[in-house]
């Protein structure tokens, strides 16, 4: 495969788990979870599956591009806000997840660097509105629940995750 | 047919395709040792936070101010909060209705894209909050039952 077939078919794919991701943001915005878990803020986090795909199967500048162009296109159909909430949430999550995915197989299943990527996700978005608002107080006050809840989401997106990590063995090679 | 750990064949089902002696794989058993770590890590932090949380000693003396961009906009005292009423504010293209009664206050509707503000719910405590970010509003309870907040009494006061 030669160098322009194979940037288009990562171009192709990249833009490809741009849009999953979309749809599964904005899918999940019709779930109501916060009504049987009354967390403020709380959310699943199926996006994040596309995250970890990404990370496990791709490069790290694939992973950096999907993310940050879903923000981009979050952002233009729900506002500024929603944009910088996700670009941080996102980023520092992928931050994380990329340290995480060092020690894949070895020290961390597919798990857990959802997990990982759920934590710093709820880290980033608190510590924007924090910052937004200038009130540390919101860490304490948002970040425990949150960071609880994501124990469980973190491992259920996981889970959904490992079956398609599992499988899809793709031919983009990550040395590529 | 598979119930549980129990497996029931019966004469008419075709014997499982799975090989004797092999368990099915549950999700846990496929985290490995750093997973674990992690787990404990994260709920270790959230009960730290949790623990250092403000709003833990309730204190009749609690008044609550509502801060816009830093500034005080409404400030209800002890007795305000005991009698029940209501506020409507609004804050850029967003509007809201706060509720108090019985010594306590919650954002009882918001038309702001999150509602995150609404979902806290109800707070009570000294040094509880209610936050929204795209109003740009912090609902702060004050009072006397933390020495910690009486930075917060000189803000009412100016």
């Amino acid at each position: 495969m030669n160098r322009s077939s194979r940037n288009i078919r990562r171009l192709t794919l990249d833009a490809l788990l741009v849009s999953l991701a979309l749809v599964l943001s904005l899918a999940e915005r019709w779930i109501p979870l916060e009504l049987l878990v009354p967390v403020p803020g709380i959310k699943l986090g199926l996006a994040n599956i596309v995250t970890l795909f990404a990370v496990l199967r791709l490069q790290g500048s694939d992973a950096f591009l999907i993310v940050v162009t879903r923000s981009l296109i979050l952002g233009a159909i729900s506002g500024p806000t929603t944009l910088l909430f996700s670009l941080a949430g996102g980023l520092l999550a992928l931050a994380l997840m990329l340290l995480a995915v060092r020690g894949h197989e070895k020290i961390f299943s597919v798990i857990g660097i959802s997990l990982a990527g759920a934590a710093a996700h709820n880290v980033g978005q608190v510590a924007v509105a924090s910052l937004v608002l200038q009130e540390p107080l919101l860490l304490l006050t948002y970040l425990p629940p949150l960071l609880l809840t994501g124990l469980v989401t973190g491992t259920l997106t996981g889970i959904a995750a490992y079956p398609v990590v599992k499988r899809f063995r793709l031919p983009v090679e990550r040395a590529g | 047919m598979q119930i549980g750990a129990i497996t029931i064949t019966t004469t008419a089902e075709k014997p499982s395709r799975t090989p004797v002696g092999r368990q099915p794989v549950r999700w846990y058993q496929y985290l490995k040792w750093g997973d674990w770590v992690l787990y404990a890590l994260i709920g270790l932090l959230a009960a730290v936070m949790f623990a250092l949380a403000p709003g833990r000693l309730a204190s009749p003396g609690t008044g609550a101010v509502l801060e816009r961009g830093g500034e005080v906009i409404l400030t209800l005292s002890a007795a305000d909060l005991a009698a029940s009423g209501s506020a409507d504010v609004v804050s850029g293209a967003y509007h809201y209705h706060l509720v108090y009664t019985d010594g306590r206050i919650r954002f009882a509707e918001a038309d702001c894209p999150d509602k995150i503000c609404v979902r806290t719910g109800w707070i009570s405590r000294p040094g509880q909050i209610a936050a929204c970010v795209p109003g740009d509003l912090i609902l702060k309870l004050t009072g006397t039952g933390d020495p910690d907040q009486t930075d917060d009494v000189d803000v009412i006061v100016r």
